[in-house]
């Protein structure tokens, strides 16, 4: 739970690694929903490039770091944060984020996008939740296509 | 053995190298097929090519029956989740990792990966060793109920140990001298008869990590 | 063009014959050597030295087949069977230890994606070996 005084009990701070397209859609969906949002990223032009979005929201955070280091995550104070979300391109760094998530900052709610479905099992074992973004962009797709 | 190595860089090979002389079964992966023409020019068919993270490149490389897995690639994230598979999936009976800072060291071991090794941390230390710079100098730890330090002492000029013999020297507590060097060889009488001179190399053993009650003694 | 020495690596394909007797034909008149060899492919999950009993009887059978028909030559033969992580490496290693001036070998026409493609051994082969090498392609397809 976070420190601050929340508006809605249902509002949750959620922590999201990489500004890539992905990272970047999901992190407006979030805040746009009424969420506290940071984004972390180490590429400078990528966290600009949420600048130009014209957010009208301060629920959107960019902040510029390395989400595989510990004293970065410290200082985006992610021990208050509900939901820890690792989308960047490599599936190793969102293991390496994911992981020091959930087992040095004891982050209880932890989602790892990965590619390769063979360390899927691997990691859920470890009570990380992880998406293959290939899968579902493979199912929605099927599934309006079928509705048209 | 059998062992796999992820990594077909500098330390890679020459890990691979070392063990092939020996005679052991190696097999190296990497996802750059320059670095693998490279190493398979000089070191032969031991080159497996593809992503070292996934499962099925693992298999291909024989890590179902590999006795070590060696992850030395320049990526700690790679590093660890391929450490990981072997443990986890091929269940490998030990893994070891290289990482360049100590970052990453806690995680890396609470995640079962059997040994962390800093190669910074390593090459910092022999380029201190061969500075003589510090007096006293951690060499190995020693895991087990009462962990301890191996540590190597140079003996100061003005050191008020010099023209005793050891048995007359009250070390701190928890300190045994084992073995003393000087002029590069090894001192082949008694330990507790030597006397120490200026510039002799003493190994010692020691449960303490508070070294500056020795560095006193023999600075 | 008379050699003294050629390497016949063997597939138990139907071109092997083909080769075997092609090469026998290469060497010199007054006698020449002769190296067959079968290859049987370890996967690294099993062990180099692994029996694997029914890739040995196929690569005996082969083997056997081919030094039948170079019997009435006056060519020293030997065949081999051999066992490796990788039959490109292998052939260009036999090359090189048995020092021969030819690798004689078959190609199977692959076809990828609509396009011809040389299979990975054979370019392999090409790539790597320092001797000369034939080439023949069946004209099956």
């Amino acid at each position: 739970m976070t420190s601050k005084q929340k508006n809605n009990p249902n509002d949750k701070k959620i922590v999201i690694v990489g500004c890539g397209t992905y990272g970047r859609s999901l992190a407006m969906a979030l805040a746009k929903s009424g969420n506290e949002v940071i984004i972390i990223d180490s590429n400078r032009t990528k966290l600009e490039s949420l600048s130009q979005l014209s957010l009208n929201s301060d629920l959107l955070v960019g902040f510029l770091g390395d989400a595989t280091i510990a004293a970065d995550l410290v200082n985006i104070d992610i021990v208050n944060s509900d939901l820890f979300i690792a989308t960047t391109s490599s599936d190793s760094i969102n293991a390496l984020a994911a992981q020091k998530a959930k087992l040095l900052f004891g982050i209880n709610n932890v989602i790892c996008l990965m590619s390769d479905k063979s360390k899927q099992s691997l990691y859920q074992k470890l009570g990380i939740r992880i998406v293959n973004h290939t899968e579902l962009t493979i199912e929605s797709l099927i599934t309006s296509s079928v509705e048209s | 053995m059998n062992v796999v190595i992820f990594g077909a860089n500098e330390v890679g090979r020459s890990i691979a190298e070392w063990l092939l002389n020996d005679w052991h079964e190696v097999s190296i992966i990497d996802a750059d097929n320059f670095k693998l023409q490279d190493t398979e020019d000089e070191l032969g068919s031991i080159v497996v090519h593809g992503d070292p993270t996934s499962e099925e490149i693992l298999r291909l490389a024989g890590t179902g029956r590999a006795d070590i897995f060696i992850a030395s690639s320049r990526s700690e994230a790679d590093n660890m989740v391929c450490c990981q598979m072997a443990k986890e999936v091929f269940q490998v009976e030990k893994t070891i990792c290289l990482i360049y800072s100590e970052e990453n060291r806690s995680l890396f071991q609470l995640l079962g990966i059997d040994s962390v090794i800093n190669i910074t941390a390593v090459s910092l230390r022999s380029i201190q060793e061969n500075l003589n710079v510090d007096a006293i100098l951690p060499l190995m730890y020693i895991p087990g109920s009462t962990p301890a330090n191996l540590i190597s002492i140079r003996i100061a000029e003005d050191s008020e140990t010099i023209g005793e013999p050891l048995s007359n020297l009250t070390l701190p507590n928890g300190v045994s001298i084992k073995m003393i060097i000087r002029s590069g060889a090894i001192i082949e009488d008694s330990v507790e008869d030597t006397i120490l001179r200026s510039g002799d190399q003493v190994l010692a053993i020691t449960d303490s990590i508070n070294l500056d009650q020795l560095k006193e003694l023999f600075q | 063009m008379n050699f003294s020495s050629i390497l016949v690596p063997v597939f138990g394909s139907s071109s092997d014959a083909q080769v075997v007797e092609l090469a026998c034909e290469l060497l010199k008149p007054s006698g020449g050597r002769i190296f067959i060899i079968y290859i049987i492919q370890i996967n690294r999950s099993m062990p180099i030295d692994i029996a694997l009993p029914n890739e040995v009887m196929n690569g005996d059978n082969t083997l056997k087949a081919m030094e039948r028909l170079t019997a009435k030559s006056k060519h020293e033969v030997k065949a081999e069977l051999i066992q490796a992580r990788e039959i490109g490496y292998a052939i260009v290693q036999e090359a090189e230890q048995r020092n021969v001036d030819v690798i004689a070998m078959s190609m199977q026409k692959v076809k990828r994606f609509g396009k011809f493609e040389l299979e990975k051994t054979t370019s392999y082969v090409l790539k790597n070996a320092s001797c000369n090498i034939l080439i023949w392609q069946d004209e099956t397809i």
